[in-house]
């Protein structure tokens, strides 16, 4: 019975929720695709990251190949899980000669907490701490850019969780955005052939 | 002992500089302490209760065009001809047009026509962050008037002041005289400014409609009349907009700032 | 027991968001009663144009009406440019506007009932337009304005997000009439199904603050088969009344006044945007002529009661609509955001007030002047 309800509030809920950003036009249009999706590089952004293997990484170094982003944090236990279950569904999705191509970055914006130490646990709990993935935390300066230039929206409650957007973006080799895949649970089917069609191109 | 005498001058030259750093900053603004308390907002999903926020240290005025162009210096990146169109409109420092970087106009005026990102650099740089919205909103509403009148005068100001900035005419900052009691100045008067989430969450669940306006009004007051415009007009910026009208001033967590002064 | 209501509650919450949230899915064009409907979804972009603020083949400046040379129906590429711009409302009175297009009231649009409209508008308040250089490019708008620059336009920034609302499209705001920042543009379809006169103006909270700063203006959409007169009008006009709140800033300008905006008490009210205007430059007619008023009061809050002092409204149409049609009155009520459409003979030679009934009104501005020639037929 439990079960029952837990499923249909499931779906409800990714139900509101993509519809809710299917049609949801904020009034700037960060999370509008015609404006966000120009033709213009993340990889703009120089900063340093610090990965779940305690490695430190830059944007740049994923230059190349498509890149899947979506941006959690550790200690939401409800929605974030479904939104790495994303990523992975469309990392999955595609060949295993495109996996080993492109990578996939989960940025945390919660810098008290999740560590590299805590994103590797995280990695491991969600056996993820697989080549090509990447947990991610660095200043909270350049994540809240990440996140503006990606059209995410996250902000600290006073009980310590965040209220944030679900966006799972897919960059092109160069870091512009491809193809954003907007809610959860959402069908990755455009943003699965536009990795498919980039290294088509990639390998020609 | 040679060793011993050669190494107190060096400290003293040390604690002299780092006076001279503090008088420097002094004279266009310090860091302030704002302790924490708790504020009203104006959002609609906050049911009344107040917000709560932790103490943290604020500029005491607007970041200059005399302090922005020394960042540019040392980060060329955020040169206008530098800067690529992903982190700014066109328009970024308009307002500089025609001078070259020996030749500041204005130079304590506020920095302004920066988009989101450059000031989210700037602050990075200057070992701070942006203030979040609470935190710039709360700071504002600490306030003393001499009676409801002066207030009620205060917030009908404050609603003209937002139909007309006279961006021509623009003060140095701390020129307003409008200051909360902690010393932050010119929250209003001057210019707009950016704060790290200027964007909140329930942005995207507002539908910025007539409706809007009333339902932030939480104190059915001019004062948060005057906030739920600045709410809305916010809000509706892109992070790569440059406004003639618009600025910034930085922030600081509170153990940043005491290892800084054990530093010293 | 708690957690099943909270359950329960949350399933609720959740259905109602689901429906409501997907009532507003996108759907293709189609027709109802041969209006259409389901128009593509607007575009939100940023553009370098920097070129006249107003283009389009038939948008004028007040009281004018640019006659619809065309047969039939077309698409209309309209661009309005929301500008900041200093204007006299009233002998001394200047004050920082918000405008579409540069004046307050913003250019009139005229189209035919059917038509449709490709409409581009650039939030450009935070850059210095001037609207007074003569131009052939853009629109008669832009050269009326060259010509008769009654309101002293200067230009000026103030860089705010706003948006535009036609009353004349049948669209969903969360889309069309979506609020830009400064710098942004947007593009959107509309067509305009019904006919009479509609107003538009900017729909970005505080709304009250926006249209009062001066930002609204009139479309107006011509029946298909036009009105069933059996005659054709001599003159044609096309006059709003509004109001102002203002008072003294610090310097010279006047500033907005949120008092007297909250409890409606206007500064100002009056035709066309000036107070003067229509007793400056008096709207002509001769005797015997038929004379078509398109009225509309933009508000943003008051009520008009549109009388011509010395005339009796022959026909009236409220709304502007070909079926609503009434004879011999001698006041149309207008509420904020409501038209109609008048003809009236013009008796004699002589002058004729236009005039709020509304004597509080009337005695702030909104009183014209309509100037009658001898009889000429």
């Amino acid at each position: 019975m439990k079960k029952l309800y837990l499923i249909v509030i499931f779906l409800l809920t990714a139900m509101s929720v993509s519809a809710q950003h299917n049609h949801n036009h904020s009034a700037d249009n960060t999370l509008n695709t015609t404006e966000v999706n120009s033709e213009h590089s993340l990889y703009h952004l120089d900063a340093e990251w610090t990965d779940h293997r305690n490695e430190t990484i830059s944007l740049t170094d994923f230059k190349g190949a498509p890149v899947i982003v979506v941006m959690f944090y550790g200690n939401c236990t409800e929605v974030c899980p479904i939104l790495i279950q994303d990523a992975w569904r469309l990392y999955s999705s595609v060949d295993e000669s495109v996996q080993e191509e492109i990578n996939v970055l989960a940025v945390s914006f919660d810098t008290e907490n999740d560590t590299p130490e805590v994103l590797r646990k995280y990695a491991e709990y969600e056996q993820l701490d697989i080549p090509g993935w990447y947990f991610m935390t660095a200043d909270d300066a350049d994540i809240r850019t990440l996140a503006m230039m990606l059209g995410v929206q996250y902000s600290k409650k006073s009980d310590g969780h965040f209220a944030h957007s679900n966006l799972v973006t897919v960059l092109d080799e160069k870091g512009r955005i491809a193809q954003r895949v907007e809610g959860l649970n959402q069908p990755m089917d455009d943003a699965k052939s536009k990795i498919e069609s980039i290294m088509a191109k990639l390998n020609k | 002992m040679n060793i011993l005498t050669n190494i107190a001058p060096v400290k003293i030259t040390l604690t002299v500089l780092a006076a001279m750093m503090l008088c420097l900053t002094n004279m266009v603004g310090a860091q302030v302490l704002v302790p924490s308390g708790s504020f009203h907002s104006v959002m609609p999903e906050i049911k009344g209760e107040p917000v709560e926020v932790e103490s943290f240290y604020l500029d005491s005025t607007a970041v200059t065009n005399q302090q922005y162009n020394e960042f540019l210096q040392d980060h060329e990146n955020w040169k206008p001809e530098n800067v690529p169109s992903i982190f700014a409109y066109k328009g970024y420092l308009k307002n500089w047009e025609n001078t070259n970087a020996d030749d500041i106009v204005n130079p304590n005026q506020p920095v302004t026509s920066v988009s989101w990102y450059a000031a989210n650099a700037y602050c990075q740089s200057a070992g701070g962050r942006l203030p979040t919205l609470n935190e710039w909103e709360y700071s504002a509403q600490l306030m003393d008037f001499e009676s409801t009148a002066d207030a009620k005068e205060f917030a009908n100001r404050l609603m003209s002041w937002y139909s007309t900035f006279d961006n021509e005419n623009m003060g140095a900052v701390g020129s307003t005289g409008i200051e909360n009691r902690y010393g932050i100045k010119d929250q209003f008067g001057l210019i707009m400014e950016w704060v790290e989430d200027f964007k909140p969450v329930v942005a995207d669940d507002l539908s910025l409609d007539c409706g809007t306006v009333g339902r932030m009004q939480k104190l059915g007051n001019a004062y948060s009349y005057a906030a739920s415009i600045r709410y809305i007009t916010r809000m509706s910026f892109s992070p790569k907009s440059t406004n003639s009208t618009v600025g910034f001033r930085c922030a600081y967590n509170v153990e940043t700032m005491e290892d800084k002064k054990s530093n010293l | 027991m708690k957690s099943i209501k909270l359950t329960f509650t949350l399933v609720i919450g959740l259905l109602l968001t689901g429906i409501t949230s997907l009532s507003y899915a996108q759907t293709s064009e189609y027709e109802i009663d041969g209006k259409t409907f389901g128009m593509p979804e607007a575009e939100v972009f940023t553009e370098d144009y920097d070129g006249p603020p107003v283009v389009g083949d038939h948008l004028s400046m007040l009281p004018n009406l640019e006659p619809l040379d065309y047969e039939g129906n077309k698409t209309h590429e309209v661009r309005i440019d929301i500008i900041a711009q200093e204007i006299e409302v009233a002998d001394g009175v200047k004050y920082e506007a918000w405008t579409f297009g540069g004046t307050v009231p913003g250019p009139v649009l005229h189209v035919r009932e059917g038509d449709r409209i490709t409409f581009t508008m650039k939030n450009r308040s935070d850059e210095a337009v001037t609207i007074t250089q003569p131009t052939k490019e853009g629109s008669p708008f832009m050269q009326q304005v060259a010509q008769n620059n009654y309101m002293k336009a200067q230009e000026a920034t103030m860089p705010m997000p706003h948006s535009m609302d036609f009353h004349a499209g049948t669209v969903a705001k969360d889309d069309k009439w979506r609020t830009i920042a400064p710098g942004q543009s947007i593009k959107f379809d509309w067509v305009a199904n019904y006919a009479g006169s509609y107003i538009y103006h900017c729909g970005t909270p505080s709304v009250l603050m926006h249209t009062a700063m001066g930002q609204h203006g009139v479309v107006v959409v011509s029946p298909k088969d036009g009105y069933d007169t059996g005659y054709e009008v001599d003159k044609e006009y096309v006059i709003v009344q509004s109001e102002y709140y203002l008072k003294k800033g610090p310097g010279d300008l006047y500033q907005y006044d949120y008092e007297g905006a909250q409890n409606r008490n206007p500064s100002h009210v009056v035709f066309n945007g000036h107070q003067t205007i229509l007793h400056d430059q008096p709207l002509k007619a001769n005797a015997g002529d038929r004379v078509r008023f398109h009225v509309s009061n933009n508000g943003p809050s008051g009520t008009s009661s549109f009388h011509v002092i010395g005339g009796i409204f022959d026909r009236v149409w409220l709304e502007g609509h070909p079926f609503n049609e009434m004879r011999g009155m001698q006041t149309v009520l207008l509420g904020a955001s409501s038209s109609a459409t008048i003809d009236m003979i013009v008796p004699e030679e002589g002058k004729y007030i236009l005039i709020d009934h509304e004597f509080a009104d009337a005695e702030k501005g909104a009183t014209g002047t309509l100037k009658a020639g001898p009889r000429e037929k």
